[in-house]
């Protein structure tokens, strides 16, 4: 090969590899500041998948979830796919599930880790096949509400202890508060 | 077209660069090509710093340190003597999800709180870890700690021999400016900035575990009656 064939495949190359380096998570640190923080959708709409999930995981969580998302400018529904994915599972109340009734974490990024492209949700059934529904409520509207970006609550940022996004799914607190529904206002 | 016209083709279009723009070139993608392999080695994918937090709902919502004390296995002052990597858990559940653990070894210091159905040992393992891309995650406002941090520790047993696990947001780090409380600092009071108010409300709340006047929060674990049927009646138990 000449050289500047050799040039024009390098080029292509570097092309390629700006573009998988850039997509690569950063390593910066989420800040938190009591509502909204890391993990922010890339838009308003919120096309949910559900994978075999039980009938309370469906019904209560997932349900009032999205009932709740779109209390505010979300348009979240079940009626498409790749924002979120919701599993559940008895996943036990050991090692990584140890206390734990659910987990929401980005699984893909935007580009330059700027946005959550797709949320992973998942349930635990360990601890959630014995909740009533108000605590179903609570904790779907909870792991949906990370979807939107919103981070935990604390006891001093909900003095009205009405907020499902405090860090306890509590049966005291099924839905967000109007504080939440701003939060995620202002993410949009 | 033939290959020579082909060939002509490409060469005209890098020829109206400068000699030294094309070495410039090369230079980039050399570098670009190095900075993707070291990208993709076990620097980056198991990195010493988290990049993401993940957030978990739990249920126990404690009232008081007290009630914090007496829901934990052990209370201790503790110090992080080795950072590793753990096992790999992979789940069944169709989300493809891995979870590796990063192992967080500490030497126990000073023990305040025994519970009865647990025994005071030297070491204690936690941990953090790795979602299946090698990507470090952490709890949110649980930060990573490494080799040398010191703090006070609430934790019980995690159901895996030797290994431990955080009881609510129960740890309080000593840093060189004060005190570094994780989670919901409610529960210690908005004033304590220092070690010293620390340990005073740390030995109040052992003290009220201890006599029973601070009770553990139950919470409830279940499985369903049919472990082929996800749906089918959950059997419930009460634990503390």
């Amino acid at each position: 090969l000449s050289t500047s064939s050799l040039l024009f495949r390098w080029t292509i190359i570097a092309l390629c590899a700006f573009a998988m380096v850039g997509s690569l998570p950063n390593v910066a640190f989420a800040a938190h500041s009591g509502q909204a923080n890391s993990g922010t959708p890339d838009n308003a709409a919120h096309y949910i998948d559900r994978h075999g999930l039980a009938n309370d995981t469906q019904n209560l969580a997932v349900n009032h979830g999205i009932a709740e998302l779109n209390r505010s400018y979300m348009n979240a529904t079940v009626n498409g796919s790749g924002d979120v994915d919701i599993y559940d599972d008895f996943y036990g109340a050991s090692g990584e599930w140890d206390s734990t009734f659910g987990i929401t974490n980005c699984q893909d990024w935007t580009f330059l880790h700027v946005h959550c492209d797709v949320y992973r949700v998942r349930y635990n059934l360990t601890y959630a096949a014995g909740f009533t529904t108000n605590q179903w409520w609570s904790l779907g509207a909870h792991e949906l509400g990370h979807t939107a970006g919103m981070g935990h609550r604390t006891a001093a940022s909900d003095s009205d202890n009405n907020s499902c996004m405090r860090s306890a799914a509590s049966a005291l607190r099924p839905n967000f508060d109007g504080h939440d529904i701003d939060a995620i206002n202002d993410i949009l | 077209m033939t290959e020579t016209d082909s060939q002509r083709r490409k060469t005209t279009f890098l020829s109206v660069l400068p000699a030294k723009s094309r070495v410039a070139l090369l230079v980039v993608a050399i570098v670009t090509m190095g900075l993707v392999i070291w990208a993709q080695s076990d620097r980056t994918r198991f990195p010493d710093e988290p990049s993401e937090e993940y957030f978990t709902s739990g249920g126990r919502e404690f009232q008081s340190l007290g009630e914090l004390a007496a829901s934990s296995s052990l209370v201790v002052k503790a110090t992080v003597v080795d950072v590793g990597r753990g096992a790999t858990v992979a789940y069944d559940d169709g989300s493809g999800a891995k979870f590796t653990q990063r192992v967080v070894t500490l030497d126990v210091i000073q023990t305040f709180y025994v519970r009865d159905d647990a025994k005071s040992v030297d070491r204690i393992e936690l941990w953090d870890g790795y979602w299946e891309d090698g990507v470090g995650f952490a709890r949110e406002d649980v930060p990573w700690i490494d080799i040398g941090a010191t703090g006070y520790f609430f934790v019980h047993t995690a159901g895996i021999s030797g290994q431990f696990s955080l009881v609510g947001d129960g740890r309080v780090l000593i840093t060189k400016d004060g005190v570094l409380i994780a989670g919901d600092p409610v529960l210690w009071g908005p004033s304590l900035s220092n070690e010293r108010d620390v340990k005073s409300a740390l030995l109040d709340a052992v003290d009220a575990a201890k006599s029973g006047s601070a009770k553990p929060v139950p919470y409830e674990v279940c499985h369903p009656s049919d472990p082929n049927d996800e749906n089918s009646k959950p059997i419930c138990e009460e634990k503390e």
